[in-house]
């Protein structure tokens, strides 16, 4: 390879060219500096990098704040310990295994306690780690009990000694360790960037943006948070195994409370979601301690109070939030028809009745516009077709039947073929306007997290038709100049197209827009009915919640009036505009609601 | 004594026991569940509070023997009281206005964050100040008990009983009959519209807080005073067990929370009176995870959808 081909190489795989261009000094140090003692320090920090990144897919990537991390390291090291002290299993044979093991308590405790939300799932999984802590610590014919076990082997590798390549186990040199250590920390840092540039990365961070609308977008939120979980337990196994061999020796109190803090810590100073922020973060919280040795007992406080301080002054961490952009070309693509019909649906909370007995028919093709006065139902009814709500009565059908929507959760109902946009904008702020778009084809492609840390050619290319088609809908939409910016700085008219563009890029055949006009001035309102027009010219039925009469009455082809969960009237714009019973829902001002 | 009657002591016992220890759960509980009610925040940092309260309680047992010799018992009572109370209270204020008022309106996980550096720093202040190793308490009150058909109730016990009844009655008062409870529970059911109504957040927010530690600290001084030593280790677990009373009992009610605590204790009680002392925690904990997973609202709270 020449000197042009291999820049060219280098530009062409980001990933790779970081990884070697931070990790580089590391491998060169104990070249030019062998002291054992700071190699040993370093391979500790290490550990904590390792067990930091895995940390950092749950609650950076995910957003799922998880404090009992050191449980899953913990489950890690036991597992390589006992297989080594029972059935003499070899390091490498150990290292799978105890991160498969990590990984399978990980999806056990993810299962249920997924579906808790927020700061309950950070106390959730503290409680799942002080059980497997206390559980460890009395199982004493097992682990040994507070004791913990002894006698560890390490692992062995051929390496080149007196009598020339033999097989050996590490000893007490810590550079085996050291270089064991960073190759792992490469390869994870590696895998993780190549998934959090893919298709599952983008669903993640979609969840954390708003896990509501990624549901509605088509991403399965439930399986996607379990894998995220599944994957950092993996990690923090790997981790477990490597630290156990190295220590030779385990106990319970290495994995507790304060252990999982410290490794949030680390993900939280270097910055939340970000790689190298991650590995940043344990390298500051790894040598400041051995830096300020005099300061030994002050260490934990001091811990509490950068926490205190990142927290109120640098949320984001050191280096802050990750983007990956790429820059495509357009491409054309195809939509068939879509038509619903609803029959009774209903719909009560407590003494609260939204939806009384509503039917609806929504023919193809066709752009049906719901109006009514505040309250009358109107969300509740989108809320209901759309699986956020479920009917209590009644049946909502879709595709000439063949469907039911009623029961289904929003991303199967995505999957059948209809979208939605948000009364209340619900873009994911922080991705870049590509990546909104690029989330609902989530459901439209297979490709799953194997496929996208190992680059599979399914991967490859369903990522490379997901982008372009992408950016040909934006395009298509008038945002193509914005695509890779931050879709929250975009403004106000320009975020609520890019939401149409969103739900546009799920391929639905029927598209719900809740007000997709509120707040926009006239020229705003005009290209918006503009691009209606549009969406219904590719073949797509549109029905649409709007109060601006201007707006609905030349856009609609028909016009649904609900007034108190119920529908009173419906016919052509013209029609309804002059029917008694909507001018007296209105209390008598027709056209101008 | 028969059979029964002796198995019926025991579970007599094992109550009284679990009450004891509930009581001052509950105690703890009222913090985290008022703090919760108002600002939506798991501060994190009350079982902290709750351990200084133990520390200070301590302080003041030093501090007026040194004084006075060998004060009546009274005395010393009310000195711990009146220290680790005001403490708590003033320590409580400085966390809400230093930490967590600069984080108003960020998103939950980071004032949760927050609250966890909060603990971090208190419970490592303590420590330096006041040496790692258990500091073991005098007694205050003689060692006095009562056997009532093979049952015996520690004068210790009454004094928790008495007490924690006295601050749960006095707290229901304050938040139902006074002008700065009033503006709490206001605050509690819409912040937005009570600060509408002329209630400034800032005050009711700084006041919870104060209340909260209060109470915490006289959850510290009984626990104190019960176990006869305290360890700056002892907020953790007392926190999380007091948070999980709150949960139980259905976070941000205020009766929820003396319930749960209560329960928890005669939870925790009964199994390890029955089943195993070394596995207690993980019945706790397990209890909190449970009720997390299937009731997150707890036996008294309410459930709020996600409004879309």
């Amino acid at each position: 390879m020449n000197g042009s081909a291999l820049k060219a190489w280098w530009r062409k795989h980001p990933f790779i060219s970081q990884v070697v261009t931070y990790l580089a000094p590391f491998a060169l140090l104990p070249l030019v500096h062998r002291n054992p003692y700071h190699l040993d320090v370093l391979t500790g920090v290490g550990i904590y990098a390792i067990l930091a990144l895995g940390l950092n897919v749950i609650v950076g990537t995910a957003g799922l704040l998880h404090l009992g991390y050191a449980a899953f390291f913990a489950i890690g090291a036991y597992s390589y310990a006992l297989l080594n002290i029972h059935a003499d299993c070899p390091f490498w044979l150990g290292l799978p295994a105890s991160g498969v093991a990590a990984m399978a308590l990980g999806t056990l405790i993810a299962v249920p306690s997924i579906r808790v939300r927020g700061d309950y799932l950070a106390i959730t999984t503290l409680g799942f780690g002080e059980i497997v802590r206390i559980t460890v610590n009395n199982l004493d014919e097992w682990t040994g009990g507070p004791n913990g076990l002894l006698g560890i082997d390490r692992p062995s590798l051929p390496m080149h000694g007196p009598d020339g390549w033999t097989l050996r186990s590490f000893s007490v040199d810590p550079l085996p360790y050291y270089y064991l250590v960073l190759a792992m920390t490469a390869a994870i840092a590696y895998l993780l960037f190549r998934l959090s540039d893919s298709k599952i990365g983008r669903a993640l961070t979609a969840i954390r943006e708003d896990e509501l609308a990624a549901g509605c977008m088509g991403v399965p939120v439930l399986r996607t948070k379990i894998t995220a979980f599944a994957l950092g337990s993996f990690i923090a196994g790997l981790a477990g195994a490597v630290y156990a061999s190295k220590q030779t020796i385990i106990s319970p109190d290495s994995f507790d409370f304060v252990l999982s803090v410290l490794i949030l810590a680390m993900v939280v100073l270097g910055g939340m979601g970000n790689i190298w922020g991650a590995a940043l973060g344990a390298f500051v919280l790894g040598v400041l301690p051995e830096v300020l040795r005099e300061f030994a007992a002050y260490r934990m406080l001091l811990f509490g109070l950068i926490m205190i301080l990142m927290m109120i002054f640098r949320p984001q961490g050191i280096l802050g939030g990750q983007l990956i952009r790429r820059e495509l070309r357009p491409v054309r693509r195809e939509v068939s028809d879509g038509a619903a019909e609803v029959k009774g649906a209903s719909k009560s909370y407590g003494g609260v009745a939204p939806l009384k007995n509503m039917d609806l028919v929504i023919h193809a093709g066709e752009i049906v516009s719901l109006i009514g006065p505040n309250g009358a139902g109107k969300t509740s009814f989108f809320n209901c077709v759309t699986g956020l709500a479920r009917i209590d009565a009644g049946r909502i059908a879709f595709d000439g039947g063949r469907v039911r929507l009623d029961g289904l959760a929003p991303e199967r109902i995505l999957r059948a073929g209809v979208a939605r946009t948000f009364q209340n904008l619900r873009i994911f702020r922080n991705m870049t306007v590509l990546e909104n778009v690029a989330i609902g084809y989530h459901s439209r492609t297979r490709s799953g997290l194997l496929d996208a840390i190992l680059r599979t050619r399914r991967h490859r290319v369903e990522e490379m038709k997901t982008l372009r088609e992408s950016l040909e809908l934006l395009g298509w939409i008038g945002l193509n100049e914005q695509a890779n910016e931050i879709a929250g700085c975009l403004s106000y008219g320009d975020q609520k197209r890019l939401e149409i563009a969103r739900a546009l890029a799920c391929g639905p055949r029927l598209l719900l827009l809740d007000e997709p006009v509120a707040g926009m001035n006239p020229t705003e309102k005009s290209a918006i009915s503009a691009v209606i027009r549009r969406i219904r010219d590719r073949g797509i039925s549109v029905f649409l919640i709007e109060h601006d009469m201007k707006v609905v009455m030349p856009l609609s082809d028909r016009v649904v009036v609900m007034d108190d969960g119920r529908k009173i009237a419906e016919g052509p714009p013209d029609k309804v505009q002059c029917d008694p019973r909507v001018i007296a829902a209105y209390l008598g001002e027709p056209g101008d609601a | 004594m028969s059979d029964a009657q002796v198995a019926a002591a025991l579970l007599a016992q094992q109550l009284i026991n679990g009450l004891t220890i509930g009581l001052v759960y509950a105690l703890i509980a009222l913090g985290y569940t008022m703090v919760y009610g108002v600002i939506q925040l798991i501060n994190f940092a009350h079982g902290e509070v709750f351990m200084l309260g133990a520390y200070l309680a301590l302080t003041a047992v030093w501090l007026l023997t040194a004084w006075l010799g060998a004060p009546p018992a009274i005395l010393l009572l009310c000195g711990m009281f009146a220290l680790s109370v005001v403490g708590c209270a003033l320590t409580g204020r400085l966390i809400e206005r230093v930490a967590y008022r600069p984080l108003r309106g960020s998103p939950k996980l980071t004032a949760l964050i927050t609250s966890i550096g909060v603990s971090f720093f208190l419970q490592n202040a303590v420590m330096l100040l006041y040496g790692s190793r258990e500091q073991s308490v005098p007694e205050v009150l003689p060692m006095v008990s009562w056997e009532v058909g093979g049952v015996s109730v520690s004068g210790m016990q009454l004094l928790i009983l008495a007490v924690s009844a006295a601050m749960m009655v006095g707290l229901d008062r304050f938040v139902r009959r006074t002008r700065t409870g009033k503006a709490m529970r206001a605050c509690a059911e819409n912040t937005e519209a009570a600060s509408l109504m002329g209630i400034s957040p800032d005050a009711v927010i700084r006041n919870t807080f104060m209340l909260g530690s209060g109470l915490a600290a006289v959850g510290g001084m009984l626990f104190a005073m019960n176990y006869g030593s305290v360890s700056f280790h002892d907020g953790y677990l007392a926190g999380l067990k007091a948070f999980t009373a709150a949960v139980f009992g259905g976070i941000g009610s205020i009766p929820g929370a003396m319930i749960g605590g209560i329960l928890l204790g005669v939870f925790e009680g009964l199994a390890a009176g029955y089943l195993s002392s070394e596995w207690k925690d993980v019945f706790a904990f397990g209890l909190l995870v449970c009720v997390l997973i299937f009731r997150p609202s707890g036996i008294l709270g309410e459930n709020l959808p996600e409004k879309v």
